[in-house]
C-alpha cells in the first residue's frame, strides 16, 4: 500500500469494509467515561464563579 | 501468544482508520489516572500513619518509571507493534493497582512503591508510547490531529479518575465525604477502590489492544514497508536520532515547556488563594480554588487536541514559537498584573496550561517531521526523559522559592513572582532551542529506507 492510497482513504471514511456501527460503538466506549469526567469537572469548575 | 505478533495485527483491506483513535484513547484514558493520584493522598497518609513525603514518593516513582520505561522500551514497542505493547501496558498498569491494593490491605507501604510506582510506572511508559507511532502511520496527512486525539486522553484520564475514585471510596466507606476538607477514607475502602480500578483499567486497555491495527506494509522487518518520511525524506533510527543536535534541542524544548507548566499545575489551588490574599484572608474560597483546578484540567486537555491539530496547518516549529513565546508574555502578565482581577488570573493560567498540554501532544508530530516514522515511537520514548526531568525540576524550583518566602497559607502574590520570573527564563531557553532546530543532516538517515516512500505535502516550519 502506498502513502498516497493511505491518505486517499481519508476522503472515503469510514471504509466500506468496516461497519459504521463498529466505529460508532468503539467511540462510544471511550467517549462515555470521558463525557462523565468532563461533566463532573465542569460542575467542579463552576464553583470558581459561584463559590 | 501469537495473537500478539505484529503480523497478526496488520489491518485487512477496508479497515477504517477511525478505529485507531478510540483504541489509543482506551489506553491513554486509563493511564491518565496517574494525574488524579492526589485523590488518595490524605487517606493514604492517615492509613499508613506517615507523612506527606513518603506517600508523594509513590507518584514520583511512577513518573520516573514512566520516563525510563518509555526510553528503554521504545525500540521494543516499535519492533513488536502496538497490540503487544498495549497488552503489556495493561497487565503492568493493572498489576500495579492490584499489588498496591495488597499493600494497603496489609499495611505494607513498600508494596505501593513496588506496585503502583515501579510495575504501574512501567505500564505508564509503555502505554503512553504504544499508540503514537501507529497513529502517525494511519494519519500521515494529519499527524498532529492524530496524536492530539490520543494524548488528549492522558489529560482526560484524570477527569474521569478523580470523581470515579471519590465515588468508589464513598461506596466502600459510608463515612467518607469527598466534599469535606481533609476527608479520609479507611484502609478497606482504599484497598477495594484500587482493586476495582485495576480490573476496570485492565478491561478498557485490553479493549484498545484488541481494536488496534497497524497499516499494511508497516511491519518493522518488512522489506516492503512503507514509512512516512520526515523533511527532506528523513528516515532516522532511534539509536541514531539521539546522536543528532535536533533530538537534544527538542528535548530542551519539551523540558522547558513542561517545567514551566508544572510550576503552575502543582501549586494551582494554593496559588490562586495566595494571589488574592489580603490581611491574612483570601477572597478565593477553597471550593473556588478547587474549581480553578478543574478549569485548568479542561484547559490542559483542550490544549492537547486544539493546539496539536493546529500544528498540522502552522507547522511544528511555529506552534512551539507560540507555546514558548506567548507563554513568556503570559507568565510576565501573570507576575505583574495577575492580582488585578480573578478573571484575568484564571484566563492567563488557562492559556499557559493549554500550551503545556499542547507541547506534549505536538511533540510526536515534531519528531515525525524531523526523523520520519521509521522508529518515531522509540525516538518519542527516549524524548520522554525530558518529562521525568521536568517533573523533578519544576516542583523543586517553585517549592524551593516558596519555602524561602514563608509558610503555606500565609503567602501572597509577591512570594510567587520570583518563581514566575524564573519560569520566564526557562521558557526563553526553550524558545531559543526551538529556533535552532533545523532539518536533520542526511548522514543520519537510514539509507536503506530513506527516500523510498513518497513524500507528503507538508507545511515546513
Amino acid at each position: 500500500m502506498s502513502i498516497d492510497s493511505q491518505a486517499h482513504r481519508a476522503t472515503h471514511e469510514p471504509d466500506p469494509g468496516t461497519p459504521v456501527a463498529a466505529v460508532v460503538g468503539a467511540w462510544l466506549v471511550v467517549a462515555t467515561p470521558l463525557a462523565y469526567g468532563l461533566w463532573q469537572t465542569l460542575v467542579k469548575a463552576a464553583k470558581l464563579f459561584t463559590g | 501468544m501469537s495473537v500478539l505478533d505484529r503480523e497478526r495485527s496488520v489491518a485487512r483491506p477496508g479497515f477504517s482508520r477511525w478505529l485507531i483513535p478510540p483504541a489509543a484513547l482506551a489506553v491513554h484514558l486509563s493511564i491518565g489516572q496517574v494525574y488524579a493520584f492526589s485523590v488518595f493522598k490524605t487517606s493514604l497518609v492517615a492509613h499508613f500513619g506517615t507523612g506527606q513525603t513518603p506517600v508523594a514518593a509513590i507518584f514520583s516513582i511512577a513518573i520516573v518509571m514512566l520516563g525510563l520505561s518509555a526510553a528503554f522500551g521504545g525500540t521494543w514497542v516499535e519492533r513488536h507493534g502496538p497490540r503487544a505493547a498495549m497488552v503489556v501496558a495493561a497487565l503492568c498498569w493493572s498489576a500495579g493497582f492490584l499489588v498496591g491494593s495488597l499493600g494497603i490491605a496489609t499495611s505494607q507501604l513498600w508494596l505501593l512503591y513496588l506496585g503502583y510506582g515501579v510495575i504501574g510506572g512501567i505500564g505508564l511508559g509503555i502505554g503512553y508510547i504504544s499508540p503514537v507511532s501507529t497513529l502517525i502511520k494511519w494519519f500521515p496527512d494529519r499527524p498532529g490531529l492524530a496524536t492530539g486525539m490520543a494524548i488528549m486522553g492522558f489529560g482526560g484520564g484524570a477527569l474521569i479518575a478523580s470523581p470515579l475514585s471519590n465515588a468508589l471510596l464513598g461506596h466502600f466507606d459510608a463515612g467518607f465525604d469527598p466534599t469535606a476538607k481533609d476527608a479520609v477514607a479507611d484502609g478497606h475502602a482504599l484497598a477495594m477502590t484500587f482493586l476495582v480500578l485495576g480490573v476496570a483499567y485492565l478491561v478498557l486497555m485490553l479493549f484498545g489492544a484488541a481494536l488496534v491495527r497497524v497499516p499494511p506494509g508497516s511491519g518493522h522487518a518488512d522489506a516492503g514497508a512503507v514509512h512516512v518520511p520526515g523533511h527532506r525524506g528523513a528516515q532516522v533510527r532511534a539509536a541514531q536520532a539521539i546522536r543528532t543536535p535536533q533530538f537534544w534541542l527538542v528535548w530542551v524544548v519539551l523540558f522547558c515547556n513542561v517545567t514551566a507548566g508544572i510550576g503552575i499545575l502543582e501549586q494551582a489551588a494554593p496559588m490562586i488563594q495566595d494571589f488574592f490574599r489580603s490581611g491574612g484572608t483570601s477572597s478565593v474560597t477553597a471550593a473556588a480554588a478547587g474549581g480553578f483546578v478543574g478549569l485548568l484540567s479542561l484547559a490542559n486537555m483542550a490544549g492537547r487536541f486544539v493546539w496539536s491539530s493546529t500544528s498540522d496547518w502552522t507547522g511544528r516549529r511555529r506552534i512551539y514559537v507560540v507555546y514558548l513565546g506567548v507563554g513568556i508574555v503570559m507568565y510576565l502578565l501573570l507576575a505583574t498584573l495577575g492580582t488585578s482581577s480573578t478573571a484575568l488570573f484564571v484566563g492567563l493560567a488557562a492559556v499557559i496550561i493549554s500550551f503545556y498540554g499542547g507541547g506534549f501532544a505536538t511533540v510526536p508530530a515534531y519528531l515525525k517531521d524531523l526523523f520520519g516514522t521509521l522508529e518515531v515511537g522509540a525516538v518519542h520514548g527516549r524524548l520522554l526523559t525530558a518529562w521525568s526531568a521536568a517533573g523533578v525540576a519544576g516542583p523543586v524550583i517553585v517549592n524551593g522559592i516558596l519555602d524561602a518566602s514563608g509558610k503555606p497559607g500565609t503567602l501572597s502574590a509577591g512570594a510567587y513572582r520570583p518563581a514566575l520570573f524564573v519560569m520566564v527564563g526557562v521558557l526563553a531557553v526553550g524558545f531559543v532551542a526551538n529556533l535552532l532546530v533545523r532539518d536533520v543532516d542526511r548522514r543520519h538517515f537510514d539509507e536503506s529506507v530513506a527516500g523510498e516512500a513518497g513524500t507528503l505535502e507538508e507545511v515546513s516550519a
